[in-house]
């Protein structure tokens, strides 16, 4: 019947010596390994994974101009996926010998229940740490990106993995409260709610630091690395202490010695709370002077770079960034005649605070710059922000400075109130036509654009009030000429340079000489 | 007042006036027994106490007055209590699994809590249990997909794992099939070579099989305690077959041949026939009887 002896050991057998801390980390090993194997953490996972590949299969990432101070934070959200699903898999893991009704043996077995509880406290770390390699690998991925600038902040990488930490031991601590199967999804909706709410107040920033994730305003322009501020050293300490008193709840709930117990809730939540209110969110004196100095005088803390006759100057976190505005220069100088295309030019890169989150649009310190630009001896330059890329934001602020840059070419002044009233007719279709031919992604920005703005186009110089107003009749001629190949109406445009360069030549006339004419009436009110 | 329980040489386990109430129910009044190596059966219908006593001694609860000695060490202090469950093993009434466990899995993670942590020992030591009930070679399939008895086998090897020498079985055989019982009798048998079994359970028939000693508990008191042919001559010369009830009869049934067996007073015209442990335990828990039988 049975192939092996039930009569007792033999003594030569060695005893059981019992060893409390080797089971802990026996347990942990083996409960770590089912949560890693737990449907609602490979769902996590795979949704994660699927959102990356996505991405990367749609082409998304080769088009990604990516700044990798804000990809850090970036990573963070995609992770709460993971996170619910450790929240779920170890509640569940906690819940399992009650709702099994395995407590009745396992409660009464020589390993004290603190101490499993303890192991699956432990459990999730490993989760945590394959979070962070999965973090680091998005974040790697996307430093090898060519249009990649900036660098990663390791407590902002950090965050995501030890928010899914602090998931795995609250869904611990919460099945130590109660053994209700339901109140885990609950517990997640709540979380979900208060970080949905966080983000929806970004008026009241201090907010969203007490939940899990802080979400910022993500129309805001880029900032160099060391002009950001987010308090995110005392959110890490907010989410280790929330993680403690987790820990404290769920080992006081476990019968460790009741004293002990209480104490450890007591000091981890008056921990957490000051954690809590030590996040900061008011920007400190030393930041604020930088930003003003790198907003006004950024000449000094820039790096200039000349490619051809172009020279470019960038804050160091964006020197990459200066292949991509001397590709798109490039391609504008090409379709001016030569003597316009050696013409020494300069592009500086620029802050402008304030300008998205105002109200009230605000106009650039022209003055200022130019100041600053003398004493640098790059007078002339063209502003450039630090947004770029092929999205809405991103695209519309590259087409803003190639048509900028090439008001420059064609007024030969540098952006001023005067110079931006001076593109108009002629101009105005010549600025336009160069700076969406500039190169694909611009072509794409200007067609993308159109939809949104009734006929008319305005390319805000950094998001100010100053911008190049571009009526609907020489957009309609823009238009026709982007359906022919450009090189051929780059022909007409450097034959015509002189005549379409005059302030005085017409809309209708350029598009005589360009072989297309205007459709539409001109909007009425319009400024030209 | 009771005195501590005390082991003497062969008595590894030794209880002496356990009391236990729930609100006004007395659960246990004043239980004394010892117990040595060999399966000890507890007879009792419901509501017994059984399963108190069995819980009590497998550190679920404390009593509410009384001692208990279990290996020369007392259960009901924290250290005493530590050490106990170091050595024991139980199986309880109803045993819950881990459904999505395998049963190697759910064996090796009470392994774990039993603080076996060398993992060549555990494999070894779960190998040892599954092969013992049994399942070796279901071993990998989960606990869901196995069946009542098999299932039953992975709480007894749970209950095994570590090699306890003492092990309270809690009704174990409820719910299987005669071969399944067969199946579990050998298994028990094999378990109290060397060990203290204390077997819970409503089947006389399982005593008669297994156990060197029976204790017969009846609302909260020990009514009987001593080897089960003794409980069985309680009954001697006390049971007729007939072809009426006899109306006096302590108990009376009609058999398969067709012939009534009667306990106690037999009716006209009967023939003595041999008794059973059954009909010991039926004549000792009767009323009406228990006054002649303790006599």
């Amino acid at each position: 019947m049975t192939g092996t002896s039930l009569a007792p050991a033999p003594t030569s057998r060695p005893p059981v010596t019992p060893r409390p801390r080797g089971a802990v980390s026996a347990l942990f090993r083996i409960e770590a390994v089912r949560l890693l194997r737990h449907p609602a953490v490979l769902t996590g996972l795979l949704l994660y994974l699927a959102l990356w590949a996505y991405e990367w299969g749609t082409g998304g990432l080769a088009h990604r101009y990516p700044v990798l101070q804000d990809e850090d934070r970036y990573s963070q959200v995609p992770l709460l996926l993971v996170a619910a699903g450790a929240f779920i898999a170890s509640n569940l893991a906690l819940t399992r010998a009650q709702r099994s009704g395995v407590a009745a043996v396992t409660d009464l077995l020589a390993l004290a229940p603190w101490r499993r509880t303890l192991a699956q406290l432990l459990a999730p770390l490993p989760l945590a740490m394959l979070s962070g390699l999965l973090v680091g690998a998005r974040v790697a991925h996307l430093a090898a990106a060519p249009g990649a600038v900036g660098r990663p902040s390791l407590l902002e990488l950090a965050t995501g993995p030890l928010i899914v930490l602090l998931a795995g031991v609250a869904g611990v601590a919460v099945g130590r409260l109660t053994s209700m199967v339901a109140v885990g999804p609950l517990v997640i909706l709540g979380m979900a709610i208060f970080t949905l709410v966080g983000a929806v107040t970004l008026g009241r920033p201090m907010l969203k630091w007490w939940g899990l994730v802080a979400i910022e305003d993500e129309f805001e322009p880029p900032l160099p690395a060391d002009l950001m501020h987010r308090p995110v050293t005392a959110h890490l300490v907010y989410l280790a202490a929330c993680a403690a008193v987790c820990c404290a709840v769920a080992l006081a709930r476990s019968g460790v010695d009741r004293r002990i117990g209480v104490t450890a809730v007591g000091v981890t939540t008056v921990l957490a709370v000051v954690a809590g209110a030590g996040q900061s969110v008011t920007v400190p004196g030393d930041v604020a002077a930088r930003r003003s100095v790198a907003e006004r005088e950024p000449s000094a803390q820039q790096t200039c770079r000349t490619v051809d006759t172009v020279t470019y100057c960038a804050f160091r976190d964006f020197e990459g960034r200066i292949d991509q505005w001397s590709t798109l220069v490039g391609g504008m100088l090409r379709h001016t005649p030569p003597d316009r295309a050696a013409d020494r030019y300069v592009v500086r890169q620029r802050l402008l605070f304030g300008a998205t989150t105002s109200s009230v649009s605000i106009s650039p310190p022209l003055a200022v710059w130019a100041a600053d630009d003398a004493r640098a001896g790059t007078p002339g330059a063209v502003p450039v922000g630090t947004k770029w890329g092929t999205d809405q934001i991103g695209g519309d602020a590259m087409l803003s400075f190639a048509g900028h840059f090439a008001a420059r070419v064609v007024t030969g002044e540098p952006p001023t109130e005067a110079s931006a009233l001076s593109v108009c007719r002629s101009r105005a279709v010549l600025v336009l036509w160069l700076a969406a031919t500039a190169t694909e992604e611009t072509t794409a920005a200007l067609r993308s654009l159109l939809p949104r703005t009734g006929g008319s186009v305005v390319l805000p110089l950094l998001d100010s009030s100053l911008g190049l107003s571009i009526g609907r009749q020489e957009v309609s001629v823009v238009r026709s000429l982007l359906d022919r190949p450009a090189d051929q109406v780059a022909q007409q445009v450097i034959a015509n340079w002189a005549e379409l360069t005059r302030p005085e030549t017409g809309t209708e006339r350029a598009a005589s000489l360009l072989g297309t004419r205007v459709l539409g009436p001109a909007a009425e009110g319009a400024r030209c | 007042m009771s005195h501590p329980a005390e082991t003497t040489p062969g008595q590894l386990v030794a209880v002496d006036g356990l009391t236990l109430r729930y609100r006004r129910h007395t659960a246990l009044a004043g239980v004394s027994f010892t117990a040595g190596e060999g399966v000890t059966g507890l007879l009792g219908p419901n509501g017994a106490g059984k399963t108190s006593l069995l819980r009590i001694l497998a550190t679920a609860m404390p009593p509410d007055a009384g001692t208990v000695r279990i290996l020369d060490t007392d259960p009901l202090t924290t250290a005493g209590r530590l050490a106990t469950r170091r050595r024991m093993g139980y199986l309880p009434q109803q045993p819950g699994f881990f459904p999505n466990f395998t049963a190697y899995e759910f064996i090796d993670y009470v392994a774990i809590l039993k603080e076996i942590t060398d993992r060549r020992q555990r494999r070894d030591e779960t190998l040892r249990v599954l092969a013992a009930v049994g399942l070796s070679d279901d071993r990998g399939k989960r606990i869901k997909a196995l069946s009542g008895g098999m299932r039953q086998r992975v709480a007894l090897a749970a209950a095994i794992v570590g090699d306890p020498r003492v092990l309270i079985l809690d009704e174990p055989t409820v719910g299987l099939d005669p071969e399944q019982r067969l199946r579990f009798r050998e298994l028990i048998a094999d378990l109290g070579e060397g060990r203290v079994v204390l077997l819970s359970t409503h089947q006389t028939e399982d005593v008669s099989a297994l156990c060197h000693r029976v204790i017969v508990l009846d609302r909260g008191v020990v009514r009987f305690d001593g080897p089960p042919p003794q409980l069985t001559a309680l009954a001697e010369n006390r049971v007729w077959h007939s072809a009426e009830r006899s109306p006096q009869a302590v108990a009376a049934w009609r058999t398969g041949v067709g012939t009534v067996r009667n306990i106690g007073v037999p009716p006209a015209a009967a023939d003595l026939v041999p008794a059973t442990l059954e009909d010991g335990y039926l004549l000792l828990l009767d009323p009406s009887a228990a006054t002649e039988v303790a006599a």
